[in-house]
């Protein structure tokens, strides 16, 4: 079983003048995105069955879809560095 | 050890042969067998990196990036199911940046084996203030 990314790490660094280093804990946004999702899914269902095929698919599956690119990201790390200014973003 | 070897530093420790004499003996009878290595396990990759390295504005830029396979994998699974005028206008976009990818083209089992490939991959490009390096590890 494959879960989404529990953390988010930002790092933003200013050599010499300002360091910012937050940790978003999405483990707690989750479950209210889950919460979200079985609320509005009767109306999901009802604009994908409106809007079959064209944006009915999206509708349809795109929740899922979404779902495995969410827990696909963990691991996903992005490192930029220009001159002094530097931006790493992790998702653990 | 084998016989042979054996019996060369038998008779070295006799004072039989001298040591240069078993050092050539040695030599002719060959190194032992080594045991076959086992075959190396090929482990699927997991990650794609890209590594960037620019001089060329006259401040060091670096960057490192490490994507998941997996999400190149849902990213593909999730555009197929897009409607087909938004493949369109996404492929469009794409084309005006120089990059020809349609779309519609691309399933989850191309790229399956894609991902497969690339296990392989290793793309260099070094120009004199810029160093490109894409891998999968």
């Amino acid at each position: 079983m494959i879960f989404p990314p529990s953390i988010a790490r930002m790092q933003i660094i200013d050599e010499g003048q300002r360091r910012i280093n937050l940790w978003l804990p999405l483990l707690l946004i989750w479950p209210v995105l889950l919460a979200l999702g079985i609320v509005l899914a009767p109306l999901v269902l009802i604009a994908a069955l409106a809007t079959w095929p064209r944006y009915g698919r999206l509708l349809l599956f795109g929740g899922p879809q979404l779902f495995g690119v969410l827990c696909a990201m963990r691991g996903l790390q992005v490192q930029v560095k220009d001159g002094s200014h530097r931006v790493n973003i992790y998702f653990l | 050890m084998s016989e042979d070897r054996r019996r060369i530093l038998d008779m070295l420790a006799q004072g039989k042969i001298t040591v240069a004499e078993a050092e050539q003996l040695l030599n002719a009878v060959g190194s032992p067998v080594e045991p076959a290595e086992a075959p190396a396990v090929k482990t699927r990759p997991r990650y794609l990196r890209v590594l960037v390295d620019d001089d060329s504005k006259g401040e060091n830029t670096h960057v490192n990036i490490r994507v998941p396979l997996q999400l190149i994998r849902a990213g593909v699974k999730f555009s197929s199911i897009m409607p087909k005028d938004t493949q369109d206008q996404v492929s469009d976009a794409l084309e005006k940046k120089g990059m020809h990818l349609d779309l519609s083209e691309l399933s989850p089992e191309s790229v399956d084996a894609f991902v497969e490939g690339l296990g392989d991959l290793t793309v260099n490009v070094d120009d004199d203030k810029t160093k490109v390096r894409v891998f999968c590890e």
